[in-house]
């Protein structure tokens, strides 16, 4: 068994050499594929970060009347923690507050200087409300800040709430979530898409390949080949092409992930392609190797088949 | 060895190949097949194989009913056979000891058996010289002696030569039955088709004439009759 293996395994790395142009092209195009489908990886990535930045711009600040006090505030926080759509409850103290606001216009000293004149501090506690994470992809689901709005509206809190800023950037949140999961969506349907391109052209070009060796594969089943001993040759060269592609991919990946960072960066906020590739790289290089090896030796196997009835 | 019972073999739409034709041929016999182009030699070699099926009647090899032989029992019919292919066969893509080494690994046969016996069989057919030469770079002669050593290699029980001897000249073709001669005197069964009034004379062996799908003669020791 073993030399049989040896001899499957011989046989294909000599063939993959001897048709080095025919595979040449298997290899071309599965890297294509990859880089693909790894840039449905890269979409996915740039959504969890748009998605995260939102997150951290959205939320639902209430505000206190200046009487409220202290204890009456963490009561509410204590409140709002336990229901289960909520992240995080920041809590920020008058003091907080006007230190906040003191170091936003320290350039402005006229604010500076009325603030002197009002004596006292005049800006009330507030509080800001974060949801859990919404995963849901399909545009239209319920939004979470309408529940906690709600929840925050209801009578016995208005003694002490004066205002929540939510009202007045609800239409902003509500595109913003949108928009984030819009992307998500749009990215597993280009994720799809590319994955169904990429078996498309790899089976279609490795059927190309196998189909010229028709007649060979014809005589060594007349001359008692076991279907195995025939397949194997065909997958071998598969695996190695599977292998070739995914090196290239990832050399080619890495190389316009790190000369577009500086745009993409700019254009996205933030997001950092090369870096998200570096703190990925063994996924994608995973990812990239079973899909593109599996393939590969699968489209092999499959297109060899259909000579095999001889 | 090899049976045929009523066998009719028709291509599609309308062509006949063979036209229901039996015979019989026992186990260590050398049977050569005669008739012009077209008489349906080929088609009954390919039969013998299962490279092609009857439209009507069967075939049975070393007690294996072809019509119903699974793909294992055909492997290991076609394992223990040596065909030489009238178009040859070579596998292209692989060297001259490739190709013949080929069918001893396809037995299952040592790396040191193959490194042993097919300079032999390539001395032989007189191939010596061209160990790493590909088919594409071999003249009709050679590639029909690569053929035969393919055939022989692995010592069948049954050879089947398809006009073997068709691209050779004189003394490669006396080289080549004689090799036939003695693997028969060994026990494999030979079937040879051709229609070289010569090669049928000089062997002196039985003799099945085809005409149009028909067996029109089965003689013991037969000669080429026009």
């Amino acid at each position: 068994m073993l030399n049989l293996f040896k001899r499957i395994f011989k046989s294909g790395l000599i063939n993959f050499k001897r048709q080095f142009a025919l595979n040449s092209a298997t290899i071309f195009v599965l890297m294509v594929g990859l880089t693909l489908l790894t840039s449905a990886f890269f979409i996915d990535g740039l959504y969890n970060f748009l998605h995260e930045s939102v997150q951290q711009k959205v939320g639902i600040s209430v505000y206190f009347k200046l009487e409220t006090s202290t204890d009456d505030i963490l009561k509410l926080q204590q409140e709002l923690k336990q229901r289960g759509d909520i992240k995080d409850v920041i809590y920020i103290s008058k003091e907080e507050a006007l230190q906040k606001f003191k170091d936003k216009h320290s350039y402005d000293d006229s604010i500076l200087k009325t603030l002197e004149i009002i004596e006292g501090n005049p800006l009330p506690s507030s509080i800001r409300v974060i949801a859990k994470q919404d995963d849901s992809l399909i545009p239209g689901t319920a939004n979470p800040y309408d529940e906690i709005a709600k929840f925050l509206k209801q009578d016995k809190y208005s003694p002490i709430i004066d205002q929540m800023s939510y009202y007045e950037t609800e239409s902003i949140i509500k595109s913003l979530i949108n928009l984030t999961r819009d992307i998500k969506f749009m990215g597993l349907i280009v994720a799809i898409f590319f994955v169904l391109i990429v078996i498309l052209m790899v089976f279609s070009t490795v059927r190309l390949t196998v189909r010229s060796f028709k007649e060979e594969i014809g005589v060594m089943k007349l001359v008692g080949a076991s279907n195995w001993f025939v397949r194997g040759p065909f997958m071998v060269v598969g695996f190695v092409c599977g292998i070739l592609a995914v090196l290239f991919s990832l050399i080619l990946i890495g190389c316009v992930t790190y000369f577009s960072t500086p745009k993409i960066m700019a254009i996205s906020s933030g997001f950092n392609p090369f870096m998200y590739f570096g703190n990925n790289f063994w996924k994608i290089f995973f990812m990239q190797l079973f899909a593109g090896v599996g393939i590969a030796i699968f489209a092999n196997a499959l297109a060899v088949k259909r000579y095999l009835k001889v | 060895m090899i049976s045929f019972k009523n066998v009719t073999k028709i291509y599609n739409p309308n062509t006949l190949a063979l036209d229901n034709i039996s015979f019989d041929i026992k186990e260590g016999e050398f049977v050569l097949i005669v008739g012009k182009s077209g008489a349906g030699k080929t088609t009954l070699m390919k039969l013998i194989t299962k490279e092609e099926e009857p439209t009507q009647g069967e075939v049975v090899v070393n007690g294996l009913n072809l019509n119903i032989a699974d793909e294992n029992a055909l492997n290991s019919l076609r394992r223990m056979t040596g065909t030489v292919f009238q178009d040859f066969r070579l596998i292209n893509h692989k060297n001259v000891f490739e190709n013949i080494s080929y069918s001893m690994e396809v037995v299952g046969a040592d790396d040191s058996e193959i490194k042993r016996d097919v300079p032999d069989v390539l001395e032989m057919v007189g191939l010596k010289e061209k160990f790493h030469s590909f088919p594409k770079q071999l003249s009709g002669g050679e590639k029909q002696r690569v053929a035969i050593a393919r055939a022989l290699i692995h010592r069948p029980k049954l050879i089947l030569a398809d006009e073997p001897t068709g691209n050779l000249d004189v003394y490669s073709i006396r080289d080549i039955l004689d090799a036939l001669l003695k693997v028969n005197q060994m026990g494999a069964t030979i079937i040879l088709a051709t229609h070289n009034q010569s090669v049928v004379n000089f062997l002196q062996k039985r003799v099945i004439t085809l005409e149009n799908g028909k067996i029109i003669r089965d003689q013991e020791k037969g000669k080429f009759i026009l």
